[in-house]
């Protein structure tokens, strides 16, 4: 959860255009493996398990892996490899719902914010300024507190710990972009203001808002998995990583295998999102960087 | 040659009698106890204490006018003796030369302030309800105590004791501190409160003036680690000397096999249930309430999640009310087939084939509650949200903290809610306030005329065969009308380093026996 | 310099605001009554009418932020309806320790971090450097909780060399005392938190010295130096390092921030008694007041620190003047 980090953005000397590489490298070809797996795990579960996520088999609680569950069994009896699989979908599902929804918030606030300037930037650039002098998880936390536990809370929460390093980094690339020649074209031939920031100003900006959110998504597994370790997640009975891994720490000298297994999972998930985040980044922007 | 030896002689005996008398900083004789709690304390105002970790810590430096024995019998404690002179009024006679820790003498008055301060509603006492019936508290004389009761008020004598309602407090040391007063505490007891780190640490030492004699510790340290796992691993390790319920089974049997501490088990005064909302529109038909209970695996659950550190429970008797348990009440037992019935009998059944019983247009939906501090309660949870589900019930848990859980039950906004009670020295206490319908603790809305008669009466009868068949009518009537279902009878665990020596376990979890602990 | 620093600290007052905005909304957020959030559940009728005008929640929202700001200016922050003592001291008796487990966390990252990014640096390619990136990316990637359980089972439980839990003597003040036993007391119980919560910065800032490092070592005057027949040595540690850090700065600014977000989940593990304990356990326990002043000081402290960043940045970059 400490990856709940600001962005910020440092250039570095671009004295010397690096070559342009056309292939993602093979570290990011890696983590792309590793999350398309993760991904048909999602979303065609039953090529992965025939168990059923909730079958429970109380008397077999906590039984290291075995020929009927090749993981093992939970805390009560319940496959671990099939809660793993179906749990890859609240994890992904939050990843993707908070990270979009603070894509599309701190998007929509950096244009307006670069484009238009004055009022609007000096507002929204303030309330990010606000936003960043709080301790991320503790946001999030005390957000959760008000809205009650639960997928939704957690959604709201991290959307609104994330929005601010698109917010910061759009608005840096469109004061730079709105300066520039094809803006002034488009608005020679009329075109309206929506019409330029969405069709001329967004797709020439659009490499560090990917490279941001595929990084985002990692740290938003995380981050689900922090707050349902603090008790403050996902909700039972709905399979959660975060959920199994907590209480898998409980069990770790009865049990390891449910606390390494559920870690290894959360960790591959985000090592896949970084391997690849890190490679969009080198062929789309080397210059960009993700602090 | 002998002048010399006689000097060393009278040097050495000098300092043999300087050291039995002066109180030894430096060298503990008895040493230093450290226990690992589960909780910080909320307050150490006796008065207003609400958690575990209060009263134990409150228990040593404070003292009740009586104190309850390992058999729940009181005996003497601040009162020398008591008499009952007439049904409704009780007199207390206060030992002679008790000191508080700040040197000012115990005398009556702080008895009758203390009480007074508990009747009166501002203070927000949280057992003010235990000590309502008293209706007017009077000093005699300096060392004489008299209650007078609004009705006979047979369990008086356990309420008064002071880890549960009755630690005497300071009048002067109230009135000089204020608020202060919760982080400072200033009683009688056997150990003096030195200081409080929240969140961390309590620290407590010997009172040498005690009454009842120097203590055998010098030092206790309250070490306060919240998860169960990481205070089982401190014991283990040595990093503390003692630790108590509640602890999760897969550490208990661990510890057993550590050869560095000894772990005793005994039945507590304490039980595991689940409240079920009697207002609910679902769960107001007694049919779905015996269904749920069939449907309970209770000795699975007691074998498995609780690996025998609970018992399977048969009814709201506590085993440890002597007299008054019987094993004859039982609740319904596990019965899938009966469930079923029944919950058709009430109109639910899969009419549109979706694998969820639903009754008029309408699922039979249900929400389980717990709260996220008791990893054995969370899983208890779970498990019974899976046999609900693979019984054609939607149900869904809803795991929060503590308070959040307790707001909601205060609220009835709950339908089943699994949660305990501890501390239950008499029926009373596990009753009254539970099942009566003006009862401040009747969260499941339960109310039965008879029920309230019976409470009412229960606590008029001194006579322990009166006593036995009204609580016992009681408990017949909670098991048919199932406003509870009693899941366990909580075991009590102590885990102890077997340096500790002295230290008698008692089922209701209180410390009182380490004044006469030591720690070589 | 002292009027940058001053325009500075005038510019944190709006964003000061804005957060005690926030602490302030969360309030309005909570289902209920506000001031039941505030005095707890089992107040009683009139004394909550006499609660709700003392603390102004019968008047206009915009006059209650207004009361709000008025009373934090004035250090009254409420107090705590679980423990019974103003918040204020709760947070003044439990932030040493937090700054103790924080700071400690990140002089831990800055001492193996850059050593091990500058060595992957210049064993760039070679088996080093590749094991050094991946556990750095492994380092990034774990969640922090994980790792804290993993090392106390190990070196706690395990090996036994280490206390499970809790803090020791405060540091400072047993270097202070000089007392030798009370310091290593100190240093025994701070070593597994302190790693736990240094894992995820250590491993980004090993990458980054890295990163930096390579960058300022294709820049012509380092080939300058190299064409002079400087010893690599030489180059790296008189010439390229200094450029190297201000990036590296940056970044050891933004991670005492999150060290300290982070000691939330920490001390959580750890049983340290420390701010991020006291906030854990007051949402637990609905305890807003506390709640709401923790968010606040957090996020003051957060911002002194980015203003401390800033300043360091201009020290460290003789280009940068302050005006």
């Amino acid at each position: 959860m400490d990856s709940l980090t600001h962005a910020s953005v440092t250039s570095r000397p671009a004295n010397r255009p690096r070559a342009k590489r056309r292939r993602l490298t093979l570290s990011a070809r890696a983590g792309a493996s590793l999350l398309a797996v993760i991904v048909l795990a999602a979303v065609a579960p039953v090529l992965f398990t025939r168990a059923n996520p909730e079958q429970v088999d109380i008397v077999a609680r906590l039984a290291p892996p075995s020929r009927g569950h090749p993981l093992g069994t939970d805390n009560i009896g319940r496959d671990l490899l099939a809660r793993l699989v179906y749990g890859s979908r609240v994890s992904l599902l939050v990843a993707l719902i908070s990270v979009g929804g603070a894509v599309l918030i701190g998007v929509t606030l950096g244009l307006l914010a670069g484009y238009y300037g004055r009022w609007a930037e000096a507002g929204i650039m303030r309330g990010v300024d606000v936003f960043l002098a709080f301790p991320a998880i503790l946001l999030a936390l005390a957000l959760i507190a008000v809205l009650g536990a639960g997928v939704p809370s957690v959604i709201i929460a991290l959307v609104l710990v994330f929005w601010t390093q698109y917010a910061r980094v759009v608005h840096g690339a469109t004061l730079a972009e709105r300066e520039k020649d094809y803006v002034e074209a488009a608005r020679a031939i009329g075109a309206g203001d929506g019409r330029i920031l969405v069709r001329h100003i967004l797709p020439n900006i659009i490499s560090p808002i990917i490279i941001l959110a595929t990084l985002g998504m990692g740290t938003a597994v995380v981050a689900e998995s922090t707050l349902s370790f603090l008790g403050m997640g996902v909700q039972p009975p709905t399979p959660s990583w975060g959920w199994t891994l907590a209480f898998g720490t409980r069990y770790l000298r009865d049990a390891p295998h449910i606390a390494t297994f559920s870690g290894l999972v959360i960790m591959a998930t985000v090592l896949g999102f970084n391997l690849l985040g890190d490679g969009i980044r080198d062929l789309l922007d080397p210059k960009f960087r993700v602090q | 040659m002998i002048a010399p030896v006689r000097r060393i002689a009278v040097v050495m005996l000098f300092v043999f009698a300087l050291a039995s008398t002066m109180p030894v900083r430096a060298a503990p004789a008895g040493g230093t106890l450290r226990i690992g709690i589960d909780v910080d304390a909320g307050t150490l105002d006796p008065r207003l204490a609400n958690d575990t970790t209060a009263r134990r810590v409150i228990e040593q430096v404070y003292d009740g006018l009586v104190e309850l024995d390992a058999q729940l019998q009181p005996r003497p404690a601040l009162a020398e003796s008591w008499t009952q002179v007439s049904p409704t009024v009780w007199v207390f006679k206060l030992r002679k030369n008790v000191r508080f820790h700040d040197g000012t003498p115990l005398t009556a008055d702080d008895v009758v302030f203390t009480y007074q301060t508990i009747l009166d509603p501002g203070l927000r006492a949280p057992l003010r309800g235990l000590v309502t019936p008293i209706s007017k508290i009077e000093a005699v004389d300096p060392e004489t105590v008299r209650f007078t009761l609004s009705a006979p008020y047979a369990p008086l004598l356990k309420y008064v004791d002071g880890s549960q309602a009755g630690g005497i407090v300071s009048r002067r040391a109230v009135e000089r501190l204020g608020a202060e007063y919760a982080s400072n505490p200033v009683g009688t007891g056997a150990y003096k409160f030195v200081s409080w780190q929240r969140n961390s640490r309590i620290l407590l030492e010997a009172n040498p003036t005690s009454w009842r004699g120097r203590p055998s510790l010098n030092q206790i340290i309250f070490n306060i680690i919240p998860d169960n796992t990481t205070r089982a691993a401190a014991v283990e390790s040595g990093d503390v000397d003692l630790i108590h319920s509640p602890l999760s089974p897969q550490d208990v049997r661990r510890l057993r096999t550590v050869s560095r501490v000894s772990v005793t088990q005994m039945t507590g005064l304490g039980h595991t249930y689940l409240n079920i909302n009697q207002s609910d529109p679902i769960l107001r038909d007694l049919r779905v309430r015996r269904a749920l209970a069939h449907l309970i695996p209770q000795a699975t659950i007691v074998r498995q999640i609780y690996q025998e550190m609970d018992r399977p429970a048969n009814s709201i008797l506590l085993p440890a009310w002597s007299g008054i348990y019987t094993e004859d009440i039982t609740q319904p037992g596990h019965d899938i087939a009966r469930a079923k019935a029944l919950l058709a009998e009430a109109g639910w059944t899969d009419s549109n084939r979706d694998g969820i019983l639903d009754r008029g247009g309408q699922n039979l939906a249900l929400v389980v509650r717990t709260h996220s501090e008791d990893p054995n309660r969370i899983q208890v949870v779970e498990l019974l949200i899976s046999i609900l589900r693979s019984s054609g019930i939607d149900a869904r848990a809803e795991i929060t903290e503590f308070p959040a859980l307790v707001g909601a039950l205060i609220a009835g906004t709950h339908q089943v809610a699994l949660l305990g009670w501890l501390g239950l020295v008499d029926p009373d206490r596990g009753m009254y306030n539970q099942f009566h319908s003006k009862g401040s603790q009747n969260w499941e809305r339960y109310t039965n005329p008879r029920v309230d008669a019976l409470l009412d009466e229960g606590r008029q009868k001194a006579d322990p065969q009166e006593r036995a068949r009204i609580y016992r009518e009681v408990a017949r009537i909670i098991t048919a009308d199932l406003p509870y279902y009693i899941l366990t009878y909580q075991g009590y665990i102590v885990v102890v380093n077997r340096r500790v020596q002295g230290f008698v376990p008692i089922p209701s979890g209180s410390f009182r026996s380490l004044w006469q602990t030591s720690v070589p | 310099m002292l009027r940058y620093l001053a325009r500075r600290l005038l510019l944190l007052v709006p964003v000061i605001l804005g957060a005690a905005l926030i602490a302030f909304a969360l309030l309005l957020l909570i289902p209920g009554d506000p001031a039941i959030a505030l005095l707890g559940q089992e107040v009683s009728g009139p004394e909550l009418a006499r609660f709700r005008h003392i603390l102004g929640l019968d008047r206009p929202i915009p006059v209650q932020f207004g009361l709000y700001v008025w009373r934090i200016v004035q250090g009254d922050f409420g107090r705590s309806i679980t423990l019974h003592a103003p918040v204020l001291r709760l947070i003044r008796s439990t932030l040493p320790a937090t700054l103790e487990l924080a700071i400690a966390s990140l002089l831990l990252s800055i001492s193996v971090g850059i050593p091990l990014g500058l060595l992957a640096a210049r064993r760039r390619g070679g088996v080093l450097d590749t094991g050094t990136m991946l556990l750095a990316q492994l380092g990034v990637s774990m969640p922090v909780f994980w790792l804290g359980v993993l090392l106390i089972l190990l070196f706690a439980v395990k090996l036994d060399w280490l206390p499970s839990f809790g803090r020791g003597p405060a540091l400072l003040g047993a270097v202070a005392s000089g007392n030798l036993a009370n310091v290593l007391d100190s240093l025994q119980h701070l070593i597994l938190p302190a790693f736990t919560l240094a894992a995820f910065n250590l491993a980004l800032l090993t990458r980054l010295t890295r990163w930096a490092l390579l960058e300022v070592l294709e820049e012509d005057y380092v080939r300058t130096a190299r064409a002079k027949g400087q010893t690599e040595r030489a180059v790296i540690y008189r010439h390229a390092l200094r450029n190297a850090l201000l990036p590296i700065i940056t970044i050891i600014g933004l991670q005492f921030g999150n060290a300290l977000g982070g000691a939330i989940v920490t001390e959580t593990i750890y049983g340290w008694p420390g701010m991020g304990r006291l906030v854990v356990q007051a949402i637990g326990q609905r305890d807003f007041p506390v709640v709401q002043g923790a968010v606040l000081i957090l996020a003051l402290l957060f911002s002194l620190v980015n203003v401390a960043v800033d300043l360091a940045y201009g020290l460290a970059d003789p280009r940068i003047r302050y005006e």
